[in-house]
């Protein structure tokens, strides 16, 4: 691998770091070929093509102004094709003509005022410029010494990350939000990216590496191809570290929810007295078992399956809205419940779950959630049956169709003798039968479904569904002769409806 | 030939052009020459070849501080007492005065010095231009002495360097300058006719007369053609956007943007005279040569002192005496006497 040595890296090598740049900023993308130390004219004469010189001017034999020189070598420097012009030791207020002359050549020009002796320097960065490779290499040693003593802390790890490359590193969604570490300024960069890159965006160098379905991404203003090079051969072992991290993240918390499903599932069960070591494995979790419980069942809609940090981020989310219960993962969603000393509190329960539920979706979380929420139980029987209350209210949320629906069981009334239907598997068969001829043309049964949901108004359905009246009617006709049944007769059409339903719901 | 009071209006534009940024104010200096001429009448301005080869000619000049002379001014006496003493010193009778630097302030002075003492003035003197120190001479290239050389301030004390080469000569006068008030008239450089014709810059008061002259037409006229027959150009034209003046530590450097390419620029380094003119980094003027700026719109001279951001001006490039280009005079008054470092090759 041969790397393009730029002003930029030269610039952000650390003898040249604390330099000041007094103009020429549209040289700073050149390739650096070579280096000259520069006393007086002869150097120039001879200096090849692409060099960036280094301006001794020690040798100044006492006499104190120099500073012009600096334009005269500058002008020679560009007619041979120069890069960069370093002058070391030259003032920190240099006239505004030295910049102004700088700009128009394009050649950048860097004033150094202490460090480095000249000849040193222009070694020092002579080799930067023949052995990039070497730079590369420290580099590297040193980075990987870091990430092995930060192995298993993601913040040690990205400090490592930070430190080698000097820059500022983070652990980021492919969506650009920030994990840890600060969030990244080009994180739109990565939507488009399916492996790791390292490129110049505007005044950055942006980096990244993925890492398991995340992305460590590292940002610096200061260096260039170079430095892209070190940042993806430093990314490579970081983001093994990270993901290392991650797996184990992962394991813990599969392991606590394990645990929590099996203490519910258990309590839930309970007849009679709860059992000691119940008890005991439940105030390990933190869980009151005493006290007034408002059950909440948070229910997935449509797709199976998730991601395993669901639950905590769902947690997250319903901490951040007062409802700070023990949220255990059971059947196809979760079950939570909030205790207090009075049944009163439940009332701004609905409200809290709705609002969690809507900051969950505003995250861009997948997947689509509702919510039921049981009547105040008190003491640990209570759990199981405000639980049992809030699924069933969840059950109805979820055949509303709407995503985000919280719905009371108090709210339920006459909807809860449908939940035998709804609940019922051998209900849902029969409705799989009758709906068959449908199941193939979604359409069709949405359709039909709001159709027999706003009273069998063509019109209505119409506006909900955005199509003209006529295809409604028109769809509507084909279903019936599909169906082989006349939506005009009663029981034909409540039967249909309750079939759609028990449909979406399971 | 002459100089008479109508002539100084052109002498005093020229010895400006000629003080390259630097040399002093010449105005008052003109008001004072001006009331001299006025009372003893005409200054005869002659060439050595027509004195006597050795017939004694003394060299006048001011030296110090110009601004405090300006607020002390010369009564006449001083530079009566100075040429005086320097005869009594060597016994011997001056039959005419030259000039030290016929440029700036010390371009007037000597035609008063003339008319006080009722002499002719020789039209030559040791520099072609000003400079900050009196033994920067083309006399110092002759090995022509500056001693004896007399210093009276104002009040008529004297201060006589009786020998020593002419870098002790202007060392020992710069450390009594204090003493004396910051200013003294002085005469210096005692020679013979025959050494003026050899060893001095010949025809300075006329040159310097005739410039004033082409200045004040280009005032006048906006005719910028005379600049070109005293062997003289435009170097730039622009505005001046930053300036920063000379400190103990250091030149002061002076940044211009070219009035039609707005990305060009002018770099002028400055002491109290404009030394150096760096074109988008390259060369186009340098001391000994004189670097002069003008008012774009005016052309009145600009001085170093007065070189403010915002001005615009005309920057003018004037070729200095050929004796100062030799290897001798570019070490006396080049560069490098300046304190500008420009190695070899650059």
């Amino acid at each position: 691998m041969s790397t393009t040595v730029t002003v930029r890296d030269l610039l952000a090598d650390d003898s040249l770091r604390a330099g000041e740049l007094l103009g020429g900023a549209s040289g700073l993308d050149s390739a650096v070929r070579e280096v000259i130390l520069v006393t007086g004219g002869r150097e120039l004469d001879s200096a090849p093509p692409g060099a960036a010189a280094v301006l001794d001017l020690t040798g100044a034999g006492g006499l104190t102004h120099t500073e012009h020189l600096v334009e005269l070598v500058c002008r020679r420097l560009r007619g041979r094709s120069g890069r960069l012009l370093v002058v070391a030791g030259g003032r920190a207020h240099a006239a505004m003509s030295t910049g102004r002359l700088a700009d128009r050549l394009g050649l950048p020009v860097l004033t150094v005022a202490e460090g480095l002796s000249p000849p040193v320097l222009a070694c020092r960065l002579l080799a930067l410029v023949r052995r990039p490779e070497i730079t590369l290499a420290r580099t590297l040693n040193l980075a990987t010494r870091r990430l092995h003593a930060a192995a298993g802390d993601l913040t040690r790890i990205l400090a490592a990350v930070d430190v080698s490359l000097r820059g500022r590193t983070a652990l980021v969604t492919s969506g650009g939000s920030a994990i840890a570490g600060p969030a990244p300024e080009c994180g739109h960069l990565l939507a488009e990216a399916s492996a790791e890159f390292a490129e110049r965006a505007g005044s950055l160098n942006v980096a990244a590496c993925p890492a398991g379905d995340l992305w460590v991404v590292c940002e610096a203003a200061a260096g260039g191809p170079l430095w892209r090079d070190a940042a993806l051969a430093v990314l490579r072992p970081a983001s093994a570290y990270v993901t290392a991290w991650l797996a184990g993240e992962r394991l813990a918390a599969e392991r606590d929810a394990r645990r929590r499903s099996q203490v519910l599932a258990e309590l839930l069960h309970v007849e009679g007295e709860v059992p000691i070591y119940l008890n005991e494995q439940a105030a390990k979790l933190g869980w009151r078992l005493e006290g007034w419980h408002s059950g909440i069942h948070i229910a997935v809609v449509g797709e199976a399956g998730h991601p395993p940090t669901v639950t905590e981020r769902l947690t997250g989310e319903l901490a951040a809205h007062g409802v700070a219960g023990p949220v255990a993962e059971l059947a196809g969603g979760w079950s939570t419940w909030v205790t207090s000393p009075s049944p009163a509190w439940g009332r701004e329960l609905p409200a809290a779950v709705r609002s969690a539920l809507a900051s969950f979706r505003r995250g861009g979380n997948r997947p689509v959630l509702v919510a039921g929420i049981g009547q105040p139980a008190q003491g640990p029987r209570g759990i199981s049956s405000t639980l049992a209350e809030a699924r069933q209210a969840a059950v109805v949320s979820a055949s509303s169709g709407e995503p985000g629906t919280v719905k009371h069981v108090d709210e339920l009334g006459a909807k809860r003798l449908l939940l035998g239907w709804y609940g019922s598997a051998a209900f849902r068969d029969y409705a799989r039968q009758i709906l068959d001829p449908l199941l193939g043309e979604p359409g069709l049964l949405r359709t039909i479904e709001v159709y027999l949901d706003c009273g069998c108004s063509p019109s209505e359905a119409a506006q909900r569904l955005g199509l003209h009246r006529n295809t409604v009617s028109q769809r509507v006709r084909r279903a019936e002769s599909l169906l082989g049944t006349a939506l005009a007769t009663p029981d034909d059409r409540l039967a249909l409806q309750l079939a759609c339903r028990a449909i979406r719901v399971g | 030939m002459e100089i008479a009071s109508a002539d100084l209006a052109d002498l005093a534009a020229g010895a400006t052009l000629l003080g390259s940024g630097g040399g002093g104010d010449t105005v008052s200096a003109a008001i004072l020459v001006r009331r001299v001429l006025e009372r003893y009448g005409p200054v005869r301005l002659v060439a050595p070849s027509e004195l006597d080869p050795d017939d004694w000619v003394i060299t006048v000049a001011a030296i110090g501080a110009i601004t405090v002379m300006l607020e002390r001014l010369p009564g006449g006496d001083e530079f009566v007492t100075a040429v005086r003493t320097l005869e009594r010193w060597l016994g011997v009778r001056a039959s005419a005065v030259q000039g030290m630097e016929a440029a700036g302030f010390n371009a007037l002075i000597p035609v008063a010095v003339a008319a006080w003492l009722d002499l002719p003035l020789v039209d030559a003197d040791g520099m072609g231009r000003a400079f900050p120190r009196l033994d920067q001479t083309v006399f110092t290239l002759s090995e022509v002495p500056a001693a004896p050389a007399v210093l009276v301030d104002p009040s008529g004390d004297t201060v006589i360097i009786g020998s020593g080469d002419n870098a002790a000569v202007e060392r020992l006068a710069r450390a009594a300058l204090p003493a004396l008030g910051a200013w003294a008239a002085s005469a210096l450089y005692p020679m013979r006719a025959g050494q003026v014709e050899r060893a001095a810059l010949t025809g300075s008061f006329s040159r310097a007369i005739r410039l004033g002259r082409m200045l004040r037409t280009a005032q006048r006229t906006r005719a910028r053609a005379g600049l070109s027959a005293e062997g003289g150009e435009i170097l730039f034209s622009g505005a001046v956007l930053q300036v920063r003046q000379r400190t103990p530590y250091g030149l002061g450097v002076a940044t211009l943007e070219h009035t039609r390419d707005r990305e060009r620029t002018l770099r002028i380094e400055l002491a109290d005279e404009f030394l150096l003119a760096l074109d988008d980094g390259s060369i186009v003027g340098c001391v000994p040569d004189l670097i002069s700026l003008v008012d774009t719109r005016s052309w009145q001279p600009v001085s170093a002192d007065r070189l403010t951001p915002g001005r615009h001006v005309d920057v003018l490039r004037l070729p200095a005496p050929a004796r100062w280009h030799e290897p001798a005079g570019r070490a006396l008054a080049g560069p490098a006497a300046f304190g500008l470092y420009l190695p070899e090759g650059m």
